[in-house]
């Protein structure tokens, strides 16, 4: 395998890792050997080829995408366990290259066809043509997150992420070990709580001849409850005593030290946010946490009081869903190393002042958690990672639509209200009101309840008041039967009987989000700026 | 010396399922792009002046695209027809015998395949160091000419970083004109420089016959027709 890498791939990244023993990836790679040259190779793969970031993966997918010209990757994650590839349950994907190392600039198409219960139950899937964009081997190979970023969430996201990334961000883990050191290359006072005792607890060869380990040093310590998870600030008299004899394996009592951040794996369903706790003093925790003590720090109140607002605000869990290996592909938990790769802005970079609105904001939601102190939370938070209320926007749509959990999926293909039609309608207009300015011409937006064709849902684009209404309704049942039969997801037909744009988006509520909106005007401005212009279109330069 | 073949099988793949040449721009979105591009110089004038007046060519490259990237936080149009831009991506010639050909800028643009920017190249413009207009066509804009750059597509941009007080009229005008008297006439004019009338910068756009055919497009050695060429010039001194 070296051999034919040595020849595709530049000399100093070394020879291919394989991660994960499995073997998949060395079959690719005899796959150049056995194929002829520029002949097409064809593969269904594991998902964790496109997404995984641990274990040398990154390093192993920048090899393989260097070394293969790839032209196209069906991403079916979303899809296992449903009909469309009956009785799979890993996240799979399909990929098709030329043998042959790509050339510069050298694109594939990536898609990531969407969970759709009625569509995959008749064992079928739409390929979005509007989220199938191009990704260049170029971006693979200097962004190890791109495919995650595209499948979880879109080119919006990815705008936001290289916004973010320019700004040289510290990833939690690194900081704490720079912090506080590490040991075996773990950071030092952090890690995940205690493990109950288990049939396949082990004796020790070194021990009392007993399963597990004895527990007592932690006894007369607290312990975190469920019910003390939901206050962001852990009150005393919501903690049990900890009373276990013995544990699986043992645990630091460092890790359980206040002042001390503690972090729910499971982030719920609901809110979009990573559960997260502060204890001013000692608490233990059990398996379903993860901790970090920051006792050995000068503020460490203040850090843990920091960390609390970062992680426990929408932009975090936006990060854990587009950046994780595992979370929002193959697993609903969000892992610590998860947590640990969460990119912040340093603790210690903060001015005075900004550490003093920490507490303050802490406090204030600490005491009054309700919708619109949480926005205040991300908005802040939002503001250290240089982004924008159309950023936020961007994130908060994307952990409303692809977050892994029933309930998002469910949302996702719901049936689309009045509501979120009327909200569609104004945000087209407002996109699209720079260019009705420069034109001098005033372009409206209304959603047109006469035309009902389901699963459809019916806008109509006028400019200057102009409704056009004695001309004929366009043919809809010719477009529809079209647009069903390609399995497009929207329609764009200019009305030049009534002079003006009428769009059709599949009557899901994920095509109706406000990104969305800012993605169809975008793509109105490409195509119909002679419409928008008010005159014929003109190429001819 | 390396050997300079072409590489059809590599343009074939770049190409695959597109039709060359690439659809035209509208001529809306090409000033909208013009005109930012003039904003973002303006407020280099403004705040960058010395780099102007002495950096070099890659030196006020850069700060110009750190400037456009800025703009797509902040200026509408822009945000919605431009994804990036960048400094000197490789890039493929039309016949893939040059694999790392960089132009200065690359605009990505939101409606395109990332591997297919709208190409920027940039000249500083100082007869008082012999960098003339002549420079500027036969180091710029023939590499448009001869396939090196924007061979799929039908526009281009060419900014001139002017410190000596040129102006498309008064400099690249009779410069074109006077070409056409040579035998074969190096720059195949189509359209003489057409004033812009753009706000901060001197613009026009000329338009250029290719010398080069498609390797791969069917019909085999098909021509790539005119590309079209917005000059933009902009006071750097």
């Amino acid at each position: 395998m070296a051999e034919i890498a040595a020849s595709r791939v530049p000399h100093e990244w070394g020879p291919p890792k394989l991660p994960n023993e499995g073997l998949d990836l060395p079959f690719i790679w005899r796959a150049l050997e056995w194929a002829k040259c520029g002949g097409q190779i064809a593969f269904a793969l594991h998902a964790r080829l496109l997404f995984q970031q641990g274990d040398g993966m990154q390093e192993a997918r920048r090899a393989l995408f260097r070394a293969v010209d790839v032209n196209a990757v069906i991403n079916g994650s979303e899809l296992r366990q449903t009909k469309v590839w009956p009785e799979i349950s890993a996240p799979f994907c399909l990929l098709y290259a030329r043998n042959a190392t790509p050339a510069p600039g050298s694109a594939f198409r990536f898609v990531t066809p969407r969970l759709e219960n009625a569509l995959n139950d008749a064992g079928a899937m739409r390929i979005d043509a509007t989220n199938a964009g191009f990704v260049t081997s170029d971006e693979v190979v200097q962004n190890p997150f791109i495919l995650k970023i595209l499948a979880r969430g879109g080119d919006a996201d990815l705008e936001v992420f290289r916004r973010m990334h320019d700004r040289g961000l510290i990833p939690l883990g690194q900081y704490w070990r720079d912090l506080f050191g590490s040991t075996r290359g773990r950071p030092n006072y952090s890690g995940n709580g205690y493990q109950l005792l288990r049939p396949s607890s082990r004796v020790r060869s070194v021990g009392d001849g007993r399963p597990g380990v004895d527990a007592a040093y932690l006894h007369g310590l607290p312990e975190l409850t469920a019910n003390a998870m939901t206050k962001l600030l852990i009150n005393k008299r919501d903690l049990n005593k900890f009373d276990q004899n013995r544990i699986h394996d043992p645990r630091s009592v460092d890790i359980f030290r206040g002042p001390l951040l503690i972090v729910h794996q499971s982030p719920p369903a609901g809110n979009g946010r990573i559960q997260v706790a502060v204890s001013d003093q000692d608490v233990v925790y059990n398996e379903t946490y993860y901790g970090y003590s920051a006792r050995h720090h000068e503020s460490g109140k203040q850090l843990v009081r920091y960390l609390a607002l970062v992680l426990s605000s929408r932009v975090a869990l936006w990060l854990a869903l587009i950046l994780s290996g595992k979370f929002g592909f193959e697993r609903e938990v969000v892992e610590k190393s998860t947590i640990d790769e969460i990119g912040m802005p340093s603790f210690d970079s903060l001015g005075a002042a900004s550490v003093r609105g920490v507490t303050e904001l802490f406090d204030l939601i600490a005491r009054e958690p309700n919708e619109v102190n949480w926005a205040s939370v991300d908005e802040w938070v939002a503001s250290l990672y240089g982004f924008n209320k159309r950023d936020l926007q961007t994130i908060s749509d994307t952990l409303s639509y692809n977050l892994p959990f029933a309930e998002n999926r469910n949302r996702a293909q719901s049936a689309v209200g009045r509501r979120e039609l009327d909200q569609f309608a104004k945000v087209l207009t407002t996109e699209l009101a720079p260019w009705a300015h420069r034109y001098d011409r005033k372009i409206s937006v209304s959603v047109e309840t006469a035309v009902q064709s389901a699963p459809w849902r019916f806008l109509r684009i006028v400019a200057d008041g102009n409704e056009g209404d004695s001309a004929p309704e366009p043919d809809w049942a010719k477009f529809i039967g079209l647009a069903d039969e390609l399995a497009a997801t929207e329609i764009v037909f200019p009305d030049e009987a009534k002079d003006c744009l009428w769009l059709a988006r599949l009557a899901q509520e994920r095509y109706w989000s406000t990104t969305a909106a800012r993605r169809v005007a975008q793509r109105l401005v490409w195509d119909h700026v002679a419409w928008l212009r008010g005159k014929a279109p003109d190429a001819s330069h | 010396m390396p050997v300079i073949k072409p590489r059809p099988n590599q343009i074939f793949e770049l190409v695959r399922g597109l039709h060359l040449p690439l659809v035209a721009l509208d001529k809306e979105h090409l000033a909208v792009i013009a005109e930012v591009i003039g904003e973002a110089w303006q407020y280099l004038v403004e705040h960058q002046s010395q780099t102007l007046a002495n950096g070099t060519e890659a030196e006020i490259s850069t700060l110009l695209v750190t400037r456009l990237n800025g703009l797509l936080d902040e200026h509408a149009l822009w945000q919605q027809l431009v994804r990036s831009v960048s400094r000197g991506p490789e890039i493929l010639s039309f016949n893939g015998a040059h694999l790392e050909k960089r132009p200065d800028l690359a605009i990505h643009l939101s409606c395109r395949n990332p591997s297919f920017p709208l190409v920027v190249e940039c000249k500083i413009l100082d007869s008082g160091t012999q960098k003339g207009v002549n420079t500027y066509c036969d180091k710029g804009l023939t590499r448009f000419l001869v396939g090196e750059y924007a061979w799929p597509a039908r526009e281009a941009f060419m900014l001139a970083y002017v410190r000596d007080g040129s102006s498309i009229v008064g400099a690249l005008s009779p410069f074109f004109t006077q070409s056409q008297n040579k035998q074969p006439p190096p720059y195949a004019i189509e359209q003489m420089p057409d004033v812009l009338g753009l706000q901060n910068v001197d613009g026009a756009q000329s338009r250029h016959g290719r010398g080069f055919k498609y390797l791969v497009e069917p019909p085999r050695n098909q021509d790539p027709g005119v590309i079209s060429v917005w000059h933009l010039w902009m006071a750097a001194a």
